[in-house]
C-alpha cells in the first residue's frame, strides 16, 4: 500500500510524508502505523511527529540529519509497516448536556436536517468518533464519523467568545472545544470534561487514534460532573472495545 | 530572593524563552521568542544559556524594579531605556542595584525588546518550556501578558562576584529597516498555484498588515490565484510557514501558530530569517526570496556563530566597586558616545582588556 506516498521536505527543519488525499481509516491507519514506528525507533536527529489526516509531519534537527537520508528511511519503516493490523481501540466516554443553556443551535441545526432535536441528540450520541488527530488549539479533537443526517454549515456570523467542553457541528465534522475561543461551530451541548490540563500527564484526555462515544446527561449532572471534575474528583472513563 | 516588581507592564508584555517543543501532536504550540536572535544575544550577555526565559515587550517596555542586585541586558528594537534617571545601552550588560527602576520606553524601530535577568526567571515551566500561550492561559506568568503589580522572581545570584561585561557593537546590531528580504523555500504545494502567482510571490514587496499578530505575519499586496482552491485536508504547518488561504493573502505563521492547517502553503521561510518577520511591524515591506534546502540549511549552520561572533568583552567589575554600575560601565566601553552623567562623585575599579583602572566620575 505504500506506492501512493509520497514524501517531500517541508522547509529545512522537517519532511512530510503524504499518503493519499482525503479522510478515511485506512488512511488513518498507516499514518498511526508509520507514526509508532518511528516512534519506537526514533532516527537520528528526529525531534517531533505531528499526524494529520493523510499526513505525516516529521520534524528534525537538520544539524543531526539529513532529509535525503530521514526521506529513505520514512519511506522504508513505511512500507514495512504498512501491514499493521487494528488492535483493540480506547474508547472515551463523554458525557454531554444537550439542555439549555448548553446547546444554543440544537434548534438550528435540527431544522437544517428536518428532524426534531431529540432525533440530532440520538444520533449525535449514537456514534463512535474517531479520533484522526488533535490540533488547531490544545487538546483539540479532529473526529470523524459525524453521521451525513446531522450534518450542519457553519454559522454565518462566528461567536466572540464559545465556552470550553462546547460541543459542535460544522459541515460534516464534530468536535469539542478544550479552551474558550472564538469560533463558527453550531454548538449542540457542553461537556464538563476536562480535554486539556498542562500539569496533567499526559495533558491532553484524548489521543488520536481513540474513538470517542457521547453520552448524553442532564443539566444537573453537567453542574455536579463539572464540580467534580474542578476538583479532579472524576474524570471521562476510558475503556478498551474490540470493534467501536 | 530577588524579584522584578512589575509597575507598568507595557502592552505587551509576556515571559518567553526559545519555546514549547514536543507537544505538538496533542495540538499544543511552540510559542517561544518572536526574535530568537535578540532573545539568545541578551542571555549570552549576562552569562545565561541562551534559551533562558525573557521578557518580551512589544511596540514599548515595562516599568519595573529590582528588589536586590541583578545583572540585566536589553537587546532588539531601538528604545529608549533608564535605569533611574541614567539612560542604559541596550545589547550590553548592565548592573541594578536593590531598588533600581528600569524604564523601557517605545520600541522605535522593530517591534519588540527582550529584557534577560542574569540566573534567569524563577518561574516553573510548563511542558518543557517557560513561554506563555496565553490564547489557552498557560505557562510563562500565570498564563497571561504581565500587569501592573506582578512580582516575577529571579535566580540571580545573591552574592555578587567579579562579573563580566560584554556588549554587541553599535554597528553589528539589527537595524531593523522596514523594508526587509527574507529567503523562504518553496513548499511541495507550489503547483496549487498559477505559475504567473509563484513568480509574483518571489518577486513583489508585501505590506506587514496591522492585523499581524504573534500568530501569524499577515501579508497585503496582489491576491495569490490557486489552481485547486485554497482549502486542503488539515495537516502540520511550522513556524515559518507560508500559507495562503481563500483570499490569496500569504500568511506567514508566527511563534503562537496552531500545530495543523488547512490552507495551501506556497513556501517556508527558513529558519535564520525569522527573526525579521517577528519584528516586522505593520505597513513595513516584506520581499521573499527563493532559497534552496542546501542555502536554508547553511545558513542555519553559520547562524550561531555570527550571533556570538558579535558579543565582545568590554569590562569587568571588580567586587567592591560602587556606585552606578551601569554608568560605569558605559564609561569603560571605548567607541561608546559620550554622555553626560548625572549623580554624586563615583569611584569605581575597573579592568579592561586585562588591566586594572581606578575610574572616578564627576556630575557634569
Amino acid at each position: 500500500m505504500s506506492d501512493s506516498l509520497t514524501v517531500h521536505p517541508y522547509g529545512e527543519t522537517a519532511l512530510t510524508a503524504v499518503f493519499g488525499d482525503g479522510i478515511s481509516e485506512d488512511l488513518y491507519r498507516r499514518i498511526r502505523a508509520l507514526t509508532s514506528a518511528l516512534e519506537a525507533d526514533p532516527p537520528r536527529g528526529l525531534s517531533e511527529l505531528i499526524p494529520a489526516y493523510n499526513s505525516l509531519l516529521v520534524v528534525y534537527d537538520p544539524r543531526e540529519a539529513a532529509y535525503e537520508d530521514l526521506a529513505v528511511i520514512v519511506r522504508d519503516r513505511a512500507a514495512r509497516s504498512a501491514e499493521l493490523a487494528p488492535g483493540p481501540s480506547r474508547v472515551a466516554r463523554i458525557p454531554v448536556c444537550y439542555e439549555p443553556p448548553h446547546a444554543p443551535d440544537l434548534e438550528d441545526v435540527a431544522r437544517h436536517a428536518g428532524l426534531s432535536p431529540e432525533e440530532v441528540v440520538s444520533i449525535h450520541s449514537a456514534g463512535a468518533y474517531l479520533v484522526y488527530m488533535l490540533g488547531f488549539t490544545p487538546g483539540f479533537p479532529y473526529l470523524g464519523g459525524l453521521d451525513d443526517r446531522i450534518a450542519a454549515p457553519r454559522r454565518a456570523t462566528p461567536r466572540t467568545r464559545i465556552p470550553a467542553g462546547s460541543v459542535g457541528i460544522a459541515d460534516r465534522q464534530t468536535g469539542i472545544y478544550p479552551q474558550a475561543s472564538p469560533g463558527g461551530w453550531n454548538l449542540i451541548g457542553r461537556t464538563p470534561a476536562i480535554l486539556f490540563d498542562p500539569a496533567r500527564t499526559p495533558p491532553a484526555l484524548l489521543a488520536a487514534g481513540m474513538y470517542i462515544r457521547f453520552t448524553p446527561i442532564s443539566a444537573a449532572e453537567f453542574e455536579d460532573l463539572s464540580e467534580a471534575a474542578a476538583s479532579d474528583r472524576w474524570r471521562p472513563e476510558i475503556a478498551e472495545e474490540d470493534r467501536p | 530572593m530577588t524579584e522584578m516588581i512589575i509597575r507598568e507592564p507595557g502592552p505587551q508584555t509576556t515571559v518567553q524563552d526559545l519555546g514549547r517543543f514536543g507537544s505538538q501532536s496533542l495540538g499544543v504550540p511552540p510559542s517561544g521568542a518572536a526574535d530568537p536572535d535578540a532573545l539568545e544575544t541578551a542571555n549570552l550577555l549576562v552569562g545565561n544559556n541562551p534559551g533562558e526565559a525573557c521578557l518580551e515587550c512589544t511596540l514599548r517596555g515595562p516599568v519595573l524594579e529590582f528588589t536586590g542586585p541583578a545583572a540585566f541586558s536589553l537587546c532588539g528594537g531601538r528604545s529608549e531605556a533608564r535605569l533611574n534617571d541614567a539612560e542604559v545601552p541596550l545589547w550590553a550588560t548592565v548592573y541594578a542595584k536593590a531598588g533600581d527602576v528600569l524604564t523601557i520606553g517605545p520600541v522605535e524601530t522593530g517591534l519588540r525588546i527582550y529584557l534577560s535577568v542574569g540566573g534567569g526567571l524563577d518561574i516553573p515551566p510548563v511542558l518543557g518550556s517557560r513561554s506563555t500561550y496565553a490564547r489557552a492561559g498557560f505557562g510563562g506568568w500565570e498564563g497571561r501578558a504581565l500587569q501592573a503589580g506582578d512580582r516575577i522572581p529571579l535566580r540571580t545570584d545573591p552574592d555578587p562576584r567579579p562579573l563580566p561585561a560584554w556588549i554587541v557593537p553599535e554597528g553589528e546590531r539589527p537595524g531593523y529597516p522596514s523594508e526587509i528580504r527574507v529567503r523562504a523555500v518553496p513548499s511541495h504545494e507550489i503547483d496549487r498555484f498559477r505559475p504567473e502567482s509563484v513568480e509574483r510571490f518571489f518577486r513583489d514587496p508585501y505590506a506587514v498588515s496591522p492585523k499581524s499578530d504573534r500568530m501569524g505575519c499577515r501579508l497585503e499586496g496582489t491576491p495569490l490565484v490557486h489552481v485547486r482552491g485554497a482549502d486542503i485536508v488539515s495537516s502540520g504547518v511550522l513556524t515559518g510557514t507560508v500559507q495562503v488561504p481563500g483570499d490569496g493573502l500569504p500568511i506567514v505563521l508566527l511563534a503562537d501558530r496552531q500545530t495543523t492547517g488547512g490552507y495551501t502553503r506556497i513556501a517556508h521561510v527558513i529558519r535564520t530569517d525569522l527573526p525579521k518577520l517577528g519584528q516586522a511591524r505593520p505597513g513595513d515591506r516584506v520581499r521573499f526570496d527563493r532559497a534552496t534546502l542546501e542555502e536554508a540549511r547553511e545558513a542555519w549552520d553559520a547562524r550561531e556563530a555570527v550571533l556570538r561572533s558579535r558579543i565582545r568583552p568590554r569590562a569587568t567589575v571588580l567586587p567592591g566597586a560602587a556606585g552606578d554600575s551601569a554608568a560605569a560601565l558605559q564609561s569603560t566601553s571605548p567607541g561608546a558616545p559620550d554622555r553626560a552623567f548625572v549623580g554624586p562623585r563615583r569611584r569605581f575599579r575597573v579592568v579592561v582588556d586585562g588591566r586594572e583602572y581606578d575610574v572616578e566620575l564627576l556630575e557634569v
